[in-house]
């Protein structure tokens, strides 16, 4: 018998990470960092809160982490036009030993937070959070000139140049809205343990790219819809609690995904070169 | 043509996950089957499967999930096989995942093992980042065990002073640079600050060298993280490097230490002058003391497996643990090898 609860719950941090990763994908991005940032900047939250600011600062300084990596990948990725995959898979590795080398793990863990979270936030809220924010993707995909032109980015950032779109901007826009949703999903986690370290977060890595391939969100075609972001985020969710349920989690999860991730990918590769050929 | 196959993998993972999930609901009576079956192919089986039968016979079919923080190590490892093995002697089913030492999944696991109909979650968390989690999960009736760590929330604890396991190794290495090298140790330390109770027993170790072997030099404390694969090979080359005169390495645990010996052995040092000393008791690390290597001692826990499924029944049964649970810790080293490691 499934708990509506846990599955709720679950359902909103990986539908949230599914969109945000998703948003970035459709504009030409394969981010490998986003699992390390989710990490790195719960840890900033938790930090900045252990020593001594109010929460709100923690959840703004989480925000403002993001944004400012969000900004960094623009920059890199559009600006400099180094590959995603090299720049955020050494964004990962920066992340993650950075903040283990320079915080001292042990003083961030904050049981009062945790609980406070428990006391007072109910799970209707993090899944109206979560709506609210998969209703602002759709608007922004579908219903605003950044979302055409964030699809045009994705689909082929040279032609778009050339086109005339003002793509440094269009992409600063997409990666800070992105970092909108991993901002909250960073504080949903840094809530929910109480805790953070360079680890947390690390395993939604291969779920959430599973999920947006699942999801039908293919690198550089420019092409994905909020309803198969949703379902992606479905079908790992429920994949994962059954896997766990029935002890297949350890064994399987990895090659699962993994697979997918190949089918996905080369499925896409296949789709590009037929549109590309005359 | 894109559209239809990801659909067809989409839906795909979603009926192949709703019939794992269906074919894996525990019923009563239904665990012990598969051990009948089994016990029918060898004879040295059917005594395991008569035990299981009487067990499920004289109780309930439970199911155990054991969170472990990786399964990737031979403590871990060893743990997990024994309670599959324990568990199928009672007639039980069992389940086990790894967090990786992510927080966040093991919160996940332990909703998810909540919805996988778990009795008992045994866990062997980090720290109090997951009380949430469990105390939901006590709220849904599942009983919990923790093991290795003390938080707020659990039905039985078992657990070890950290500090004094640490204590115990840096005495046991402290025994050897003495008696060895006469006091001349030029000791590294390997810990991990990503977990309090390691650290807890690193500093114990650092301690009890401090006091016992007073003309040992500590010339590095290193955190190589929390049960890292490869971080004992990398970091012994880094230290051989650059301390020539090393002679002894005390790690916080086996894993490390068994790769430091095998780095320690291919840098070519004189095994009978070089000690490592840890805490877990593996096969592979008492396999180096037997053979002479320079694996020199480990602190061996009392078995972790057959003590959890102990408690894990008797939790069931109703009783209640007020105080933690300890379990026995014992120095195996040359002299008493024989006692606790046969080839």
């Amino acid at each position: 018998m499934i708990n509506l609860s846990f599955l709720i719950r679950q359902i909103s941090l990986i539908t949230l990470l599914t969109v945000g990763v998703s948003l970035e994908m459709i504009g030409g991005v394969i981010d490998l960092a986003f699992a390390a940032q989710l990490s790195a900047s719960a840890l900033i939250g938790i930090f900045l809160i252990a020593g001594g600011c109010p929460v709100w600062v923690g959840c703004i300084g989480i925000l403002f982490f993001n944004f400012f990596l969000g900004f960094l990948k623009a920059v890199f990725l559009v600006k400099l036009r180094v590959p995603s995959i090299i720049f955020t898979l050494a964004m990962q590795v920066i992340l993650s030993n950075f903040l283990l080398a320079t915080v001292d793990y042990t003083g961030i863990v904050i049981p009062e937070l945790r609980e406070s979270y428990r006391g007072n936030i109910y799970i209707g809220m993090e899944l109206a959070v979560t709506v609210l924010c998969v209703a602002g993707a759709f608007f922004f995909l579908e219903k605003t000139y950044y979302g055409k032109y964030c699809r045009m980015l994705g689909e082929n950032l040279p032609l778009a140049r050339e086109s005339g779109v003002k793509c440094f901007g269009i992409s600063v826009a997409v990666h800070l809205f992105a970092s909108l949703f991993f901002s909250i999903s960073a504080a949903f986690l840094m809530f929910r343990t109480g805790s953070s370290n360079s680890a947390l977060g690390a395993t939604y890595l291969y779920q959430i790219l599973t999920a947006v391939f699942l999801g039908g969100v293919l690198p550089n075609t420019g092409k994905g819809r909020i309803f198969g972001m949703l379902s992606g985020a479905l079908a790992v969710t429920l994949a994962v609690t059954f896997l766990t349920g029935s002890g297949y989690l350890y064994r399987f999860e990895n090659i699962l995904e993994g697979s997918i991730i190949l089918v996905a990918l080369a499925l896409g590769v296949r789709k590009k070169n037929r549109e590309s050929s005359p | 043509m894109t559209k239809k196959l990801l659909s067809m993998l989409l839906g795909l993972t979603l009926a192949v996950t709703v019939l794992t999930g269906c074919g894996s609901a525990p019923e009563a009576g239904k665990a012990e089957e598969p051990a009948a079956e089994a016990g029918t192919e060898e004879a040295s089986e059917s005594e395991e499967t008569a035990q299981s039968e009487e067990a499920a016979e004289g109780s309930k079919s439970y199911k155990i999930g054991f969170l472990a923080p990786t399964l990737q190590t031979e403590f871990f490892i060893s743990i997990d096989d024994g309670l599959k093995t324990e568990c199928a002697n009672r007639g039980w089913e069992y389940v086990s995942v790894s967090f990786d030492n992510d927080s966040a999944k093991a919160v996940t696991s332990i909703e998810n093992m909540v919805t996988g109909n778990c009795n008992v979650i045994i866990a062997m968390v980090s720290d109090s980042s997951c009380d949430s989690a469990l105390a939901d999960a006590q709220a849904a009736g599942v009983k919990i065990m923790e093991c290795g760590v003390q938080t707020e929330v659990y039905d039985v604890c078992i657990n070890t002073d950290q500090y004094a396991v640490g204590v115990q190794i840096g005495e046991m290495a402290s025994e050897w640079i003495n008696s060895q090298l006469g006091g001349a140790g030029k000791v590294v330390v390997y810990t991990t600050v990503q977990n309090q109770d390691m650290q807890n027993r690193g500093q114990g170790i650092q301690d009890a060298i401090a006091e016992k072997a007073k003309d040992a030099e500590i010339l590095e404390v290193v955190d190589i993280g929390k049960d890292v694969v490869g971080a004992g090979t990398s970091t012994t080359e880094n230290m051989l490097q650059k301390y020539p005169d090393l002679n002894c390495i005390v790690c916080y645990g086996d894993a490390a230490a068994v790769e430091s010996m095998e780095a320690a052995k291919a840098a070519g040092v004189d095994t009978e002058n070089f000690g490592i000393f840890s805490c877990d008791g593996t096969a592979q690390a008492m396999a180096g003391i037997k053979a002479g290597d320079p694996q020199k001692g480990t602190v061996m826990f009392t078995p972790l497996a057959p003590m959890m499924a102990e408690y894990a029944e008797r939790v069931l049964n109703g009783e209640t643990f007020d105080d933690v649970v300890t379990s026995e810790t014992v120095s195996v080293t040359a002299a008493n090898i024989d006692e606790y490691y046969t080839e």
